[in-house]
Formats: C-alpha cells, sequence, structure tokens
C-alpha cells in the first residue's frame, strides 16, 4: 500500500510537470512565432519601399513624353510639350556628393587619424560626444544655420564671378559644404572605428622597424584600415546623396540647370538636384510629373542601394573585423 | 593538487617542476640533436669570446606596469657579437626586459622604467633619446608573428622604405634577409601575395627576415622558434651562429636545449629578478645558485 | 667603454660613417613626422573648432528666445508650443510601437535563429533599410499608409513611417545588447529547466537593460531630429487645436516648422519672426541632443549600476 501510494504520488507530479512544460512549450512557440514576424518584418518593408517606389516611378514611362528621362537635362512637366529629363537633377546630387566627399575624405581621415594615433585623452572625451551629437543633427538646424551663415558668406566671396551677385551664395557650393557638415561626423566615427580595429601588434612591427609614428600610420595602419576607411567613405556618400532639407534649403533653384555648365560660376547660382525637386514639388505634382517625383525617389533608392553592396563587399575583404 | 601543478615554477621555487609535456618534448628531441651534430657550426663554446666589449650595459633596471613591479634591479652586460639568451619561467619578465631595450615598453599606457642601459655612450632609458634611431639600431623580432596585411616583399621591405632606400638596394636585401630567415625556398614564387596567407612559422621567419632587413646592429628576439617545427628551428638557430658574426643577438627561449646550442651568455630571469648571468656552459654545468640548478634540471627532467 | 676606444679599425670607422647616416636620415623623418603631426593636429582643432562653433553659434542665438515663456505658448505666431506638444507626442508614439518590434525582431535574431541564409538576408535587409534616404522612406510611407492604407496625412502616418526608418537601427542596438549577455549565463537559466522564452524574460532582457535604453534613447533622438520622412507622410502645418492625443489630425513638428518657415512657409510671417522661432527651436533641438547623448550614457550605466547591486 505505501509503496503504491508513492507510485501514485510521483505519477500526479510527473502530469502536472508535464502540463506544465507543455503550456510553456505552446508560449514558448507562441512568442518565438511572434518575434520571427518582426524579424521579417525588416525584409518586408525594405521589399515593399522598392516594390512600391518602383511601380509607381515606372509608370510613368507610359507617358511618351517620359521616354527622356535618362537621356535630357530638361524637366518641363507644365509645358505644352512636356518635358521629363532628370539628368540635371540626378547631376547636381552626383556633384554635390562627389565634392563634398572629396573635401570630407582628407579632413576626416586626418582627424580620425589625430583621435586614434596622437590625440591626448581629454580630445577623444570632448570630440566623441560631440561627433556623435552632429551625426544625429537635424539637417534642418544645419540648413537654417547655412541660410543665415553659410549663403550669405559665400554670397559676400564668390559675388565676383557669379552671374548673379544677389543669389551667388546660393547653389552647388553652399550645398557642398552643408553635406561636408553633415556627413564629417559619420566619416570620423565609421574611420576612427576602422582605425581601432587595426591590432596594437601592425604598429609595434612598424615602430619596431625604426619607423616614425607618422611613417606608422602612413604605411602601416591606414593600408590595414584600407577597407574600414573604404566603408567610411561610401556611407557618407550614402548619407550625402540622400540629404535632402538642409541641401533644399540652400540650394535656391528650381527646375532648371544653369545654361553653362563648365565653368566655376555654376556652383555659385541657384541649382538643383534630386532631393530639392521632390521636396518642393512632389506634394503639388499629379499624373506623370507625380510619378516622376517617384522615379527620382527610385534612382534614389537605386544609387543608395549600389553604395550599400558596395560597402558590404569592401568590408567582406577586410582583414580585421 | 591539479591546480598547483598549473602554478609557474617560481610559485613553487624548491619543488622541482616536471611538466609531462615537456618531457615529452625531451624524449622527441635526441633526433634533432642528431641533425644539430651534423651542422658543425653549433658550437657556441668555439665562437665564445668572454672577453667581448659590452655592446648594451644594462644596470639596475626596475620596470613597473602601473604600480605592478615587473623588473627588479636588474643588471646584465650585453656583449657585442655574441648570443645572449634570456631564461626563466613563463611570466618571469623576459619580455618585458626584451622590450625595455628598445623601448616598445614606451607603447605600454603606464609603463615606467628606471635605471641605466648604456648603449653606445648613452642612456636607452633616457626621455631624450631618439627611439626611432635606436629601433633602426636595434631591431626586434616578437613572441607572436605580427606581419603586415601586406605581401611578402612588401613586409620584408618595410623598414627599407622607411629608410629611402633605392629600388634596386631593396630588392636585394629582401633576398637576402629571405635567405637568412631560411624562408626564401619556401616564398620565391610568391612574393607578391599575401603575407596573411603564411603558416604561422613562415610568418615568424618573414618577421625574422623583416628585422634582419635593416641590418641593426643589435637583435633582439622573443622566442622566435616558439612557433616552428624542429628543421625550422635548426634553420633558424643556424641562421643565428651565421648572424652573431656581423650582430649583438639576444634570445628569449623556452628552450633549454636552443639556449646551449646557440648562446655563449645566459641570463635566468625569476620573478623579475635576474638570478644569475654567465657564460651559457657555466650557468648549464655550475650555475650557481639553486633556483637556476632546479629550473634546468627540472626541464631536463 | 674605455676598451672600446682601444680598438681602432677600419671596419669600426665604418660603422661609424653608417651610424652618422643614419642619424641624417632619422633627423629628416623627425622632421617629416614633426610637420606631418602638426597638419594633422590643425586639421582636427579646424574640424572641432567647425562643430564647437556651430553647437556655440546655435545656442547663442536661440537662448534668447528660450528663456522667455512666451515662447512656449501657442497663440500668435512667434510661439513653439504646439510643436513641442507634437514632437513629444511623435517620440512617444513611435517609441510605444517601434519598441516591442525592434526587440522582438532582435530576440529572434539573436535568441532563436540559426546562422544561415534567412539570417542574412534579414541583416542585409536591415543595413539596407538603413542606408534608404529618408525622403525616400517619406515618399514610402505617403504611397502605402497614407495612400494604401487609407491613414491619409497623420500623425499614424508619420509615426509608421518612421518606423521604417528607426527600426534597422534599433535593431542593431538592441542585438548589440541581446549579445553582450554573457553565455554562461544564459545556459545558467536553460539549465534551470525553464523554457526559452522564460529564460529570455528572466535571464536575457534584465541583463541587457543598460544596452536596451541606449537603444531606445538613441532612437529617439532620431525621431526628434526627422523631418524630411515627415513632410509627406505627417504634412506642415497644424488644426487649431493639437492638443490631443487624436493620432488621426495632419500636424507638424519643431523641425518641419523651422524648415516651413524658411522655405514654402516664408512670406507667410515675417521674416524676422521665422529667423527668431527658427534660431529658438535650433536651439532647443541642439539642447534636448546633447541632453539625450550625454544622458544616454550616464542612464544605461546608472541601470547597469542597479541591475548589477540587484
Ligand atoms: N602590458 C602589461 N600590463 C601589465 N602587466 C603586464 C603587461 N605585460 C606583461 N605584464 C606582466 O609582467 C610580468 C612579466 O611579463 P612578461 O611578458 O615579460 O613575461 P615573460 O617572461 O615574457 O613570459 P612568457 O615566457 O610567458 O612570454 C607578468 O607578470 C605579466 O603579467
Ligand atoms: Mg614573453
Amino acid at each position: 500500500m505505501a509503496a503504491n501510494s508513492v507510485n501514485v504520488k510521483t505519477e500526479n507530479t510527473n502530469t502536472a510537470r508535464s502540463i506544465g512544460t507543455r503550456r510553456g512549450r505552446l508560449s514558448d512557440q507562441i512568442a518565438r512565432g511572434i518575434f520571427f514576424v518582426c524579424a521579417v518584418l525588416v525584409v518586408v518593408i525594405i521589399f515593399g519601399v522598392f516594390v512600391f517606389l518602383g511601380i509607381n516611378g515606372l509608370q510613368m514611362f507610359k507617358d511618351p513624353a517620359a521616354r527622356n528621362f535618362f537621356t535630357s537635362s530638361s524637366w518641363d512637366p507644365s509645358a505644352d510639350s512636356p518635358s521629363y529629363g532628370a539628368l540635371g537633377f540626378i547631376l547636381g546630387s552626383v556633384v554635390t556628393t562627389l565634392l563634398s566627399i572629396i573635401i570630407v575624405a582628407p579632413i576626416g581621415f586626418g582627424m580620425a587619424l589625430y583621435m586614434t594615433e596622437m590625440a591626448p585623452r581629454w580630445v577623444n572625451a570632448l570630440l566623441r560626444p560631440l561627433l556623435e551629437v552632429f551625426t544625429g543633427v537635424p539637417s534642418v538646424v544645419i540648413g537654417f544655420l547655412g541660410l543665415v551663415v553659410l549663403v550669405p558668406w559665400i554670397a559676400n566671396i564668390a559675388a565676383p564671378i557669379a552671374p548673379s551677385a544677389a543669389n551667388a551664395g546660393n547653389g552647388w557650393a553652399a550645398a557642398t559644404l552643408i553635406l561636408v557638415i553633415m556627413i564629417l561626423p559619420t566619416v570620423v566615427s565609421v574611420s576612427i572605428d576602422a582605425l581601432r580595429a587595426v591590432p596594437d601588434s601592425v604598429r609595434e612591427a612598424s615602430l619596431a622597424l625604426g619607423s616614425t609614428r607618422w611613417q606608422m600610420m602612413k604605411d602601416a595602419v591606414l593600408p590595414a584600415a584600407a577597407t574600414g576607411l573604404g566603408t567610411a567613405i561610401v556611407l557618407g556618400m550614402t548619407r550625402a546623396i540622400g540629404e535632402a532639407l538642409a541641401v533644399s534649403m540652400v540650394l535656391g533653384g528650381d527646375i532648371h540647370l544653369p545654361a553653362k555648365l563648365l565653368t566655376p560660376s555654376v556652383l555659385f547660382q541657384p541649382n538643383i538636384n534630386i532631393t530639392n525637386a521632390i521636396v518642393l514639388y512632389f506634394s503639388e505634382a499629379s499624373g506623370t510629373e507625380r510619378n516622376g517625383y517617384f522615379m527620382l525617389g527610385f534612382v534614389l533608392l537605386i544609387i543608395s542601394f549600389l553604395f550599400i553592396c558596395v560597402s558590404r563587399y569592401i568590408a567582406s575583404r577586410s582583414v580585421y573585423k | 593538487m591539479e591546480k598547483q601543478s598549473q602554478r609557474p615554477a617560481y610559485l613553487a621555487q624548491n619543488e622541482v617542476e616536471i611538466n609531462p609535456l615537456n618531457k615529452t618534448q625531451v624524449e622527441n628531441l635526441p633526433e634533432v640533436s642528431k641533425e644539430a651534430q651534423h651542422m658543425g657550426s653549433f658550437d657556441p663554446t668555439k665562437t665564445l669570446k668572454t672577453d667581448a666589449t659590452t655592446k648594451i650595459d644594462v644596470q639596475h633596471t626596475n620596470f613597473f606596469y602601473g604600480a605592478k613591479q615587473a623588473l627588479y634591479d636588474v643588471s646584465l652586460p650585453i656583449r657585442d657579437r655574441q648570443v645572449t639568451a634570456l631564461i626563466g619561467p613563463s611570466g618571469c619578465g623576459k619580455s618585458t626586459f626584451l622590450r625595455t631595450l628598445n623601448r616598445m615598453n614606451d607603447l605600454v599606457p603606464g609603463a615606467r622604467v628606471e635605471g641605466l642601459a648604456n648603449f653606445d655612450g648613452f642612456n636607452i632609458y633616457d626621455p631624450k633619446t631618439d627611439v626611432v634611431l635606436l629601433r633602426q639600431r636595434i631591431g626586434m623580432v616578437f613572441q607572436r608573428a605580427n606581419t603586415f596585411p601586406k605581401s611578402i616583399f612588401e613586409n620584408v621591405a618595410y623598414g627599407l622604405k622607411v629608410q629611402g632606400k633605392p629600388q634596386n638596394v631593396i630588392k636585394e636585401r629582401v633576398e637576402k634577409s629571405l635567405h637568412g630567415a631560411a624562408l626564401w625556398d619556401e616564398v620565391k614564387d610568391r612574393l607578391n601575395t599575401s603575407a596573411l596567407g603564411l603558416s604561422g612559422g613562415q610568418q615568424q621567419r618573414l618577421c625574422i627576415a623583416r628585422a634582419l632587413a635593416v641590418e641593426p646592429e643589435v637583435l633582439l628576439m622573443d622566442e622566435p622558434c616558439s612557433a616552428l617545427d624542429p628543421i625550422a628551428t635548426l634553420k633558424i638557430e643556424e641562421m643565428i651562429t651565421e648572424l652573431v658574426k656581423d650582430y649583438t643577438i639576444v634570445i628569449v627561449t623556452h628552450n633549454m636545449q636552443q639556449a646551449s646550442r646557440v648562446s655563449h651568455f645566459t641570463g635566468f630571469f625569476l620573478s623579475g629578478k635576474l638570478v644569475e648571468v654567465a657564460s651559457t656552459a657555466d650557468i648549464f654545468e655550475h650555475p650557481h645558485h639553486k633556483e637556476t640548478e632546479d629550473y634546468i634540471s627540472g626541464r631536463f627532467g | 667603454m674605455s676598451a672600446q676606444q682601444q680598438i681602432s679599425t677600419s671596419v669600426e670607422s665604418d660603422e661609424r660613417q653608417r651610424l652618422l647616416s643614419l642619424e641624417r636620415l632619422t633627423q629628416r623623418l623627425h622632421l617629416k613626422n614633426n610637420i606631418a603631426s602638426g597638419i594633422l593636429a590643425l586639421i582636427t582643432l579646424l574640424g572641432a573648432l567647425l562643430f564647437i562653433l556651430i553647437v556655440i553659434k546655435v545656442l547663442w542665438d536661440g537662448i534668447p528666445y528660450l528663456i522667455n515663456p512666451d515662447f512656449y505658448g501657442s497663440t500668435g505666431t512667434g510661439t513653439v508650443g504646439q510643436q513641442i506638444f507634437n514632437t513629444l507626442y511623435l517620440l512617444i508614439l513611435s517609441e510605444i510601437i517601434l519598441v516591442p518590434i525592434a526587440l522582438a525582431a532582435a530576440i529572434y535574431l539573436v535568441e532563436y535563429a540559426r546562422q544561415g541564409p534567412l539570417v542574412t538576408v534579414i541583416h542585409f535587409a536591415a543595413e539596407t533599410l538603413a542606408g534608404v534616404p529618408s525622403l525616400v522612406l517619406g515618399l514610402f510611407g505617403y504611397l502605402v499608409f497614407a495612400t494604401v492604407l487609407h491613414l491619409g496625412l497623420t500623425r499614424l502616418t508619420g509615426t509608421l513611417t518612421l518606423l521604417c526608418l528607426n527600426f534597422p537601427v534599433a535593431l542593431r542596438l538592441f542585438e548589440d545588447a541581446l549579445t553582450s549577455v554573457a553565455r554562461e549565463q544564459r545556459e545558467g537559466g536553460l539549465a534551470l529547466g525553464s523554457t526559452k522564452w522564460h529564460m529570455i524574460r528572466t535571464v536575457v532582457l534584465p541583463s541587457s537593460l543598460p544596452g536596451i535604453i541606449t537603444g531606445i534613447v538613441l532612437s529617439a533622438g532620431k525621431v526628434i531630429a526627422e523631418a524630411a520622412a515627415l513632410i509627406f507622410t505627417m504634412g506642415s502645418s497644424n488644426p487649431s487645436n493639437v492638443y490631443t492625443l487624436n493620432p488621426m489630425i495632419s500636424t507638424d513638428n519643431l523641425t518641419i516648422h523651422i524648415w516651413y518657415l524658411k522655405t514654402v512657409g516664408a512670406g507667410t510671417i515675417p521674416d524676422n519672426v521665422a529667423n527668431a522661432v527658427s534660431a529658438g527651436s535650433a536651439a532647443l533641438l541642439i539642447i534636448i541632443l546633447l541632453v539625450i547623448n550625454i544622458g544616454s550614457r550616464s542612464i544605461g550605466r546608472l541601470i547597469q549600476r542597479k541591475v548589477m547591486a540587484a
């Protein structure tokens, strides 16, 4: 009897426990399912972005007038025979992005080198938080500052060579400098990470061979960090090409590319780019023109996507991770 | 008990440490030793010069990692064109000592050195010492291979490029030092491929070649053979006996046979102190201190 | 030393020659090194000055308005009370939506998913989404949330668009926070016989709380700073009463307001008023971001200490 009752008891607790675990398993399954859906949501969103912008953008080509999208620089939807050439916008984005990255790269690498290889601790303690704040700085704040400070300043300097002294501050020059401010912190931060990823043994190896610190940076550390620095450049360009409001605030242009492109003065007159066109005209537009702005957005999306692919490719080739 | 056997030997000073791992190593070694005997140059006693001038005269050196003292009052003459071996249990400060000699410890934050190391009339530890010049004269091979992520050629050429040597000199010296480090035959067909593709032992020899290329007066080697197979080890040892005709060499090693095969003088470190330094034959045959004897015999079983 | 002096052979003088040329060489190297170091220091100084001066300029121009209580009112043209409310509203609503979703996704990736193509795809998707310009996401939000889902230009549409924008950022930060929990801790949790979900709730989430808080705070900074993604999804002007929790109305926020005053709306109010409001708002935004950035570190540390103590 006694033995029996013990048996029953253990059986009871066993079933109780197995119910408990079964319930636990069920909630585990449900939780897992929910988590899975949330994780896949990222894929759904990016897929949706491509599909929706692609479909709406490509629809513009149903209109025969839009055939010149990639071949002409004349964008004039409200003309009697409308024209949808986007080359001018694309040119604007490309020029400002390239100019800004050309300025940012040496400054960014220089700052990153100084901060990782030479700076006393307090410099880093001061600059790292500052850079972090500026990686997330509202673009309208920089745009506003650009309008108040930068544009009048450029206008002063460039008035003699600009076609119109009054508008000399607006345009690609101002946009480029705004982009420099917007992307420099990103480039510096990513470059610092890249330089930090280079193990100290590389530095020791160089110094032990009798190199100076500068030779160590130039010949050992920079080459070893090359892939990371490449990523920094590409990420900077990704940010630059997609930057909208700050740039749009100082560009001052509408839809017309200046007539004379191959003179320095082209930088110092109201001018255009992709984001400016979308910001200014999208909400009022309809029909082919509206799809045209989606198409411009789609072009931006494709360019950013290519940049990301390039940066992933570069990163995949890096020696140190 | 298990814990105790893992302790470094200096914590159990009076016990003879018998590490089964070392024993098997020792059993494997005779083959190699035979081969060593064929290479006639492997007898440092023949090249020992007890009256050799002192290249670096280290006196009363104390070294601190922050608050932690790693070297206590170390005095050790390093003789010109002789091999000085540094032996001692792990963590006793051999690498630390070696790194003070070309000021690599400058890179360790909070590190501090006291004392005197007279090299050619100036004190190595003096803050005013030109470390760039110093390191060009006193080269170093690190305990762990630290190849640059560059091609094999670029690695060896690095120090020469630093010195701004012309291209033809670089080419010639790269080949010469790869020969010297017993690596030439293995890499001559792929000089322009990445050095990171080499095996650990090959990378270590590449680092040796890189240090040789700049022809320093003194070569500091921190366990240069720890990642090498017996044959490559022998090649390096042969190289050392060759090099010592022109260079002063300081080598850290855990391998007693190696110390006796290549070195003229041996210093024994224990817990940051230099217990004794004498000619290698003396250290191995008539050690003056019990600790030295224990350490050496412990290793020999 | 004396022995060294006694020996004086031609070898010795060769050595001297070599040493002399080495000395000359290092002199040159030092010169180049000093020039290069000087240039690097100068570049850093100028870069740092640029950012410091921007902060000073924004604060200098803006603080005079900030210290005036009328600035925070909601009547008249020179006030930003409504915009501040909208910014806070948007911040809270987006965090409420963002945090659970991003955290759940991070938990899946860190705790459940096996390394494989799916994880790679999700990471690639997140990385790509993080690189999409916010203006483009604004267009997407307009197409999908405002048009297809018929939500119109509303706070809700804006919030959903911000979710797309912040998801990848928060995901990465949360993933980092979760992975930083030591493996032994997890295995300890599982060994107690509980289910994985139970282990996550009781072991992983509490110990990764500091990292999660940092993620929340940093994404909050992004919400406050964003404008481009919102102008086509939430709107750029206010109804008569914004002080409501209704998510189905179209409003602006601080950043949109600055943009609106200086571009589309330029001329609707006098230029000096527009500049005053913009300067004040810019200063307010910079102060908030400074506080958030400094705060996120110290909050993280504080919570860590509390968790450790408990
Ligand atoms: N960077 C450092 N900071 C603090 N302490 C250190 C540092 N490097 C070494 N030490 C300590 O200094 C002591 C001596 O170390 P060292 O590397 O010189 O030993 P070692 O004799 O070379 O040992 P091994 O044979 O294992 O290489 C050790 O106790 C070690 O822990
Ligand atoms: Mg060592």
